[in-house]
Formats: structure tokens, C-alpha cells, sequence
């Protein structure tokens, strides 16, 4: 229980994936201007990492792995993740319309999308393991747990950054700002924000 | 019928030429564990050293310093002296730091270079500590090595000290037990 | 040679993938703590690109348009993964650096949407000219960034020491908030320039 507790304060806040490990950036950035397609957005996402984490891992450390065929990970995954998001995106449309229309719309982005990839990649490597003080590799359930967390904490970070975004651009400000510069500076106190987060010692 | 014969042949042949690509190419580009090993010790010594014995790291109990961090494996090298691949824990936002340790026979730290490292961020601002942990030897309390710090990376200076402490308990216990000496 | 002079002002200024089109955030806000980082990031990326606009523009014509997306990113894969093991092999301390953010390269935007917008249409010289440039314009501004990150924080560039990190440095540049903070800046400033430049154009083409 302790290791799940870790990985939910873990992925969610301190090693945030938006903010401290800076993966899915483009739809932080693209997807913030309003909070409701900001909720869709970081639930799509949400999704389908923990999926991604439940697929990926098996076949890396059952198939790929074993037989000496680590180096075709890259593509393995990447195929993968691009027909996971075909198949949930049909899944959706046909079985639950009204999640559809919630997230539906952003599921093709996220096939290109580093946080799904890079979540992938994160699991099967030595490293997040050893961070999160796992002897030897994450575990099925430790890796979808991770997926999911992670998720959660990009929800977060999206929704903060929409929040913000909503109010501050109502109103005119500098038009050298707009647009990009300014999703930054949000960002940059955001990132402020959780990095109080890394000072939590467990 | 015949585009989606096209399409499949297509697809299939960029498989198939990629895969084999990529199957000739990590042939050729292999790293084996032998030749990792050969770089951490070409980091170390300028002279020429090779492995002579790998340790069995479970041959030793280091449960109690396993909150400072964890052995990943050590080596006895030809001219007498230890290589331990140490990971100190309680690095800032509870990462790790890996180092490998060049110990020599008498339990002194001889060199400490850096091999990898899990969440720390200000990992430029470490590069002159390593030469602060050469001569602290087994009997060195845990106080001299907290003392270890660099400004404004405290977290990582710990764990890098932690690494090194803790590489240094293990091959003390080894020795302990009647190991090579 | 009037190609490639358009080509090389596209990808260095006007199209600039990290300053203009905000392509490929995530291993610019990542990697630029260091310039050596930088430097090894906008290689491998220009490395990617080039090979793989002018593997996409040879079989441009091969490839069904129903899949092109799929062998676009198989074939970007595949560089990708020759990249990662030439790095393991050859300089691994680059590919230490790098660290996730090597396989992340497959989902880079501007690689993809280069090969789709671009390769795909273009000859392949062209395309190839495209991915160079492009490439250099994301590495210029990368190093950019990371000799200013790196300087500011470290006092350092390319791990030279120019001046003692405890007698000045601004730590919150080597953090992620500094990441954005830079980044923020350096595009408002980059398109205030380049706008100016397009003015001035535009003035002395009227006349």
C-alpha cells in the first residue's frame, strides 16, 4: 500500500509531468484557453496513459525484452500507443456518445503526444523504479498506477493553467505577450508552485 | 480491392526493412556489461586495470543503511582495489544519485566519479564534489560525510554522499566477513 | 541556390520551429539547462529530420495516402532507434544526458508535421535542405537557451567555468520555473524582432 500511496504523491505532484518533468507541453499549452475543454483534455489523457502503462509494459518486459528485441521498443510503442487511441476512440463513439463528446475530439492529438510516450518509456526504465524505491522493475499494477497518477497530475496542472488563463487574458493586456509568452509566465508560477512539493521527504 | 492489397504489401515492406535495419544495426552497436563495466573503469584509473572479480552483492546483510541507499554491484579489480556501483538515496525530490566508487584494498576512497542519477536537477553544480569524498575511509563517521555539501544542491550532495557511505560499509562488511584481501 | 537561401531563412527565422511555430516544447524546456545538452538534443533531432524528410520524400509517391501517418512515424522511429544506439555506443554521456527525451524525439512535432506538410510534397533535395535547416533553427534556439540558462545558473558554458556559481548565480534559472520563464521570454522577443524585420520589408516593398 505504501509503494501505490508513494506513486500517487509522486506522479501527481512532485515529479509532475507537466510542470517538473516537462512532458505534454503542447496540449498544456494548445488545450488551456478554457477550462471545459481543459477538463477533456487532461481526462483523455488521463485515460489513455493508464492504458498505455497497462499495455506497454507487458509487452516490453514479457516479449520484447526476453528475446533480445529491446532495441525495437521505440517503434513497438509508438504503434501501440497510435492503434490503442484508434481503438478507444471507436470504442467511445460507439458505446458512450456522451464520453465521447466529453473527450472524444482530443484522443488523434494525443497519439503524437510525449506525456503518453514518454510515461511508456518511464515505466520499463530502471531509473523511476529506483526513484520511487522499487528493487528491480515497477510491477504491473505499480506501472498502471504511475499511467494513471500521472494523468491526474497533468489534469491538475491543465485545469490550474485554464484557470488562470480564462481570467488574465479577459482582459487586454500587451499584445507582444499574447499567446504563447503569456501561457509561460502562467506556467513559470506554476512550476513555482509545485516545486514546493520537492521538499517533501518521504 | 487492390489499393488495400498495395497498402498492406507497403506497409509490410517498410516493416520488414526497417526491422531488419534496426536488427543489423544493435548487432553491430552492441553494449555488452563487460564493455560498461571497461568505461567506468576507463573514467577512473588513467592506467590500465582490469576486472578481475565480480562480488556477489547479496553475499552481505547492508540492510540497516538501506534508507541511505542501496549496492548495484562491485568489482575487485588487478591492482587490488574495489569498484563499487553505489546508489545513494535522499536526493532532491527523494531521487538518487549513482557513483561508482574506486576503493582501494586498505578501505580508502580513491576516486568517486558520477554514473547516473533519478529526478535531481542541479546536477552542474556537483561536479566538483566528487574529489571532496577521496580519502575518507571506513572508519569515517556519518557526521564527515553530512558535512559534504554543496550550496544550494543540499538534497544531491546527500544522496551522492549517501552513495558513497554506503559503498563504503559494504566492502567494511565484506572485508569483515573474510572476504578477498 | 535561391531555394536554398529560402529554405535557410524559413527554418532559421521565419518558420523557426522553437521561437515562431512552438514546436517541440517538451525537450526544449527540458534539455536546456546545459548547452552541451541543448547542443547534443538539436544534433540528433537535425540528425532525425534530415533523414528522415528525405527518406519520406523518396517514397512519397509509394506510400498510400490511407497510411501515411503510420509509415511517416514508423520511418521516424527507425532513425530515432539508429540515433539511440549510434549514442549508447559512441558517446554515452550524451545519451546519459538526454536520457527519455532521445525516444521522445519519434513524437516531436515539428518531425512529423515537417514530414507531413513539407516532405511529403516536395523533391527530395528540397526536403532534405528543409530538414537541415529546420534543424538548425531548433538547435541555434535551443543553445541559445542553454547558454543562457546555463550561465545565469551556473555561471558556466559547455561546462567551462566563466565565473564562480557561489559568488553569483540565479539558481532559479536552472529550474523548471526558469525553463518556462526563458522560453516565454525569448519567443515574445524573437517574434518582436522578426516582426520588425517584415516590416521593414513590407515598407521597402511598397516603395
Amino acid at each position: 500500500m505504501g509503494t501505490l500511496l508513494l506513486i500517487a504523491l509522486t506522479a501527481t505532484f512532485i515529479n509532475n509531468f507537466v510542470v517538473v518533468q516537462f512532458l505534454g507541453i503542447c496540449p498544456f499549452l494548445g488545450v488551456s484557453k478554457d477550462t471545459k475543454s481543459a477538463i477533456g483534455m487532461g481526462v483523455a489523457v488521463t485515460f489513455v496513459m493508464t492504458i498505455t502503462c497497462l499495455v506497454t509494459y507487458p509487452i516490453y518486459t514479457l516479449i520484447l525484452e526476453p528475446n533480445g528485441l529491446a532495441y525495437l521498443e521505440v517503434i513497438v510503442f509508438i504503434f501501440v500507443i497510435a492503434a490503442l487511441v484508434q481503438m478507444i476512440e471507436s470504442f467511445l463513439k460507439k458505446f458512450s456518445p456522451t464520453l465521447y463528446n466529453a473527450m472524444g475530439i482530443y484522443l488523434p492529438l494525443i497519439t503524437t503526444n510525449c506525456a503518453v510516450l514518454g510515461v511508456a518509456e518511464l515505466v520499463i526504465d530502471a531509473g523511476t523504479a529506483e526513484a520511487l524505491g522499487i528493487i528491480g522493475s515497477m510491477g504491473l499494477l505499480n506501472s498502471v498506477a504511475y499511467g494513471f497518477f500521472g494523468g491526474v497530475g497533468f489534469l491538475v496542472s491543465i485545469v490550474i493553467m485554464s484557470g488562470i488563463r480564462e481570467k488574465i487574458t479577459k482582459k487586454p493586456f500587451n499584445k507582444r505577450l499574447s499567446g504563447f509568452p503569456i501561457a509561460m509566465l502562467i506556467a513559470t508560477f506554476i512550476a513555482m508552485a509545485f516545486y514546493v512539493f520537492s521538499m517533501i521527504s518521504i | 480491392m487492390k489499393n488495400s492489397l498495395k497498402t498492406i504489401t507497403v506497409m509490410l515492406a517498410i516493416i520488414l526493412v526497417c526491422g531488419a535495419l534496426l536488427a543489423i544495426l544493435s548487432d553491430l552497436l552492441f553494449v555488452s556489461d563487460q564493455e560498461r563495466i571497461n568505461r567506468a573503469i576507463g573514467k577512473i584509473y588513467t592506467e590500465q586495470v582490469s576486472l578481475e572479480q565480480t562480488i556477489d552483492i547479496n553475499s552481505v546483510d547492508l540492510s540497516s543503511e538501506a534508507n541511505k541507499g542501496e549496492i548495484k554491484a562491485c568489482y575487485v579489480l588487478d591492482n587490488g582495489d574495489y569498484l563499487v556501483l553505489s546508489r545513494g538515496k535522499k536526493g532532491y525530490a527523494n531521487g538518487t544519485i549513482t557513483t561508482y566508487v574506486a576503493i582501494s584494498s586498505d578501505l580508502v576512497v580513491k576516486k568517486v566519479v558520477q554514473d547516473s542519477y533519478t529526478g535531481q536537477t542541479l546536477m552542474s553544480k556537483l561536479s566538483d564534489i566528487y574529489s571532496r569524498y577521496i580519502d575518507k575511509n571506513a572508519s569515517t563517521p556519518y557526521d564527515d560525510f553530512e558535512k559534504v555539501i554543496v550550496s544550494g544542491a543540499t538534497f544531491s550532495s546527500n544522496a551522492a554522499s549517501n552513495s558513497v557511505y554506503v559503498a563504503l560499509r559494504f566492502v567494511n562488511a565484506y572485508t569483515l566477513q573474510g572476504g578477498q584481501n | 541556390m535561391i531555394n536554398i537561401k529560402k529554405l535557410a531563412s524559413n527554418g532559421l527565422i521565419f518558420e523557426n520551429p522553437t521561437l515562431r511555430l512552438v514546436l517541440g516544447t517538451c525537450p526544449t524546456l527540458a534539455l536546456t539547462t546545459s548547452a552541451f545538452s541543448s547542443f547534443g538534443m538539436g544534433i540528433a533531432v537535425t540528425f532525425v529530420l534530415i533523414c528522415s524528410n528525405a527518406i519520406i520524400s523518396m517514397l512519397k509517391n509509394i506510400i498510400p495516402k490511407t497510411i501515411r501517418i503510420p509509415a511517416f512515424i514508423l520511418i521516424i522511429a527507425t532513425f530515432v532507434t539508429i540515433v539511440k544506439l549510434v549514442l549508447d555506443k559512441f558517446m554515452p554521456d550524451l545519451y546519459e544526458v538526454l536520457g527519455v527525451y532521445l525516444p521522445l524525439i519519434v513524437v516531436n512535432c515539428i518531425i512529423l508535421g515537417r514530414a507531413e506538410s513539407f516532405a511529403s510534397k516536395k523533391p527530395v533535395l528540397d526536403s532534405a535542405f528543409d530538414g537541415l535547416f529546420m534543424g538548425l533553427g531548433f538547435t541555434l534556439s535551443l543553445v541559445t537557451m542553454g547558454t543562457i540558462r546555463e550561465l545565469l545558473g551556473n555561471g558556466s558554458i559547455f561546462g567551462l567555468a566563466i565565473w564562480d556559481p557561489n559568488v553569483f548565480s540565479i539558481g532559479f534559472f536552472s529550474s523548471s520555473a526558469g525553463a518556462f520563464f526563458t522560453y516565454a521570454i525569448m519567443i515574445a522577443l524573437f517574434n518582436y524582432i522578426v516582426t520588425k524585420v517584415q516590416e521593414k520589408k513590407a515598407l521597402r516593398g511598397a516603395k
